[in-house]
């Protein structure tokens, strides 16, 4: 399925397409992958 | 998933929906290619030293000093987006008296007249950008649209065109070194991140073209604002 990627893919191009960054809110993605429940496949990450 | 392969997919999907914004950008005329050459190469020469520099300094203290400049930088923009004639003592335009020392000048319609003295100054910026990005971990961009707009006097939605540009060739080069070095990534992980980061572009573009330059400014501040409040919380919480 289309996950979370998809999502966090949608927020940093929104932020890059206003301001020109964004980039940055990677960082928060990472954080978030921690979380265990957020590897799951079901999410669509491997 | 690693962290490696993690930065390889990162670096694709910006990279890659970084072209897709900078592409109708360069045919709009939003992007000033010599000045976004000159900071890409200066950046790719500054981030590995900025990299090496970061592993000197402990992680929590480097995040508290890249949320102090991130608040700075934030306090600038949104002074300059009340008050765009607020001279940065760096670029001036052609209306400025002659006896102006400003390394560069802006000629009637906006274009940037790029002396040696200038280039000198772009190439010290783009390094400071590229030492910064690569002792914080980003991308750079938050880092190179405010050093565009206060140093160079560009304007907000140029200097928007100009960071996708810039964000591109950084990309390529750091792709390009990421297989270099043996490493590889899920390409279905890419292509969902390319997805939504198409989607979300397409729409942050709609939404930057609406935008009076002022305006934008002050959103840039704002989502600068939040940044470092995450940072600061993110250095605290280690």
């Amino acid at each position: 399925m289309f996950g979370l990627a998809i999502i966090f893919g949608c927020i940093v191009g929104f932020a890059l397409g206003l301001t020109g960054g964004g980039a940055v809110f990677l960082q928060f993605l990472y954080w978030f992958m921690d979380w265990q429940w957020v590897r799951a496949k079901r999410w669509g990450f491997p | 998933m690693g962290p490696r392969e993690a930065v390889g997919i990162s670096l694709a999907a910006v990279g890659g929906t970084a072209l897709f914004g900078a592409v109708p950008r360069l045919m709009r005329g939003e992007v000033e290619l010599r000045t976004g050459l000159l900071f890409a190469i200066a950046g790719m020469i500054g981030a590995p030293i900025g990299s090496y520099v970061s592993k000197l300094v402990p992680e929590n203290v480097l995040l508290l000093m890249f949320a102090g400049l991130m608040l700075v930088v934030a306090w600038r923009m949104w002074a300059k987006s009340r008050n765009p004639k607020l001279p940065s003592g760096v670029c001036s335009t052609e209306s400025t008296p002659d006896g102006d020392r400003s390394a560069c000048r802006r000629d009637g319609d906006g274009q940037l007249r790029l002396t040696s003295r200038c280039a000198r100054l772009l190439v010290l910026v783009g390094l400071m950008t590229g030492v910064l990005s690569g002792m914080f971990g980003v991308g750079g961009g938050f880092v190179i649209v405010p050093a565009l707009v206060l140093f160079t006097g560009m304007e907000i939605h140029r200097a928007v065109g100009t960071s996708l540009f810039v964000i591109v060739l950084v990309s390529i080069s750091g792709v390009a070194s990421h297989f270099a070095n043996g490493n590889s990534l899920s390409w279905e992980t890419t292509l969902q991140f390319l997805i939504g980061g198409f989607a979300g572009m397409w729409l942050g573009g709609i939404l930057a073209k609406r935008l009076k330059g002022p305006t934008l400014q002050k959103v840039f501040s704002v989502a600068v604002v939040l940044v470092a409040a995450f940072v600061i919380w993110k250095s605290v919480a280690l």
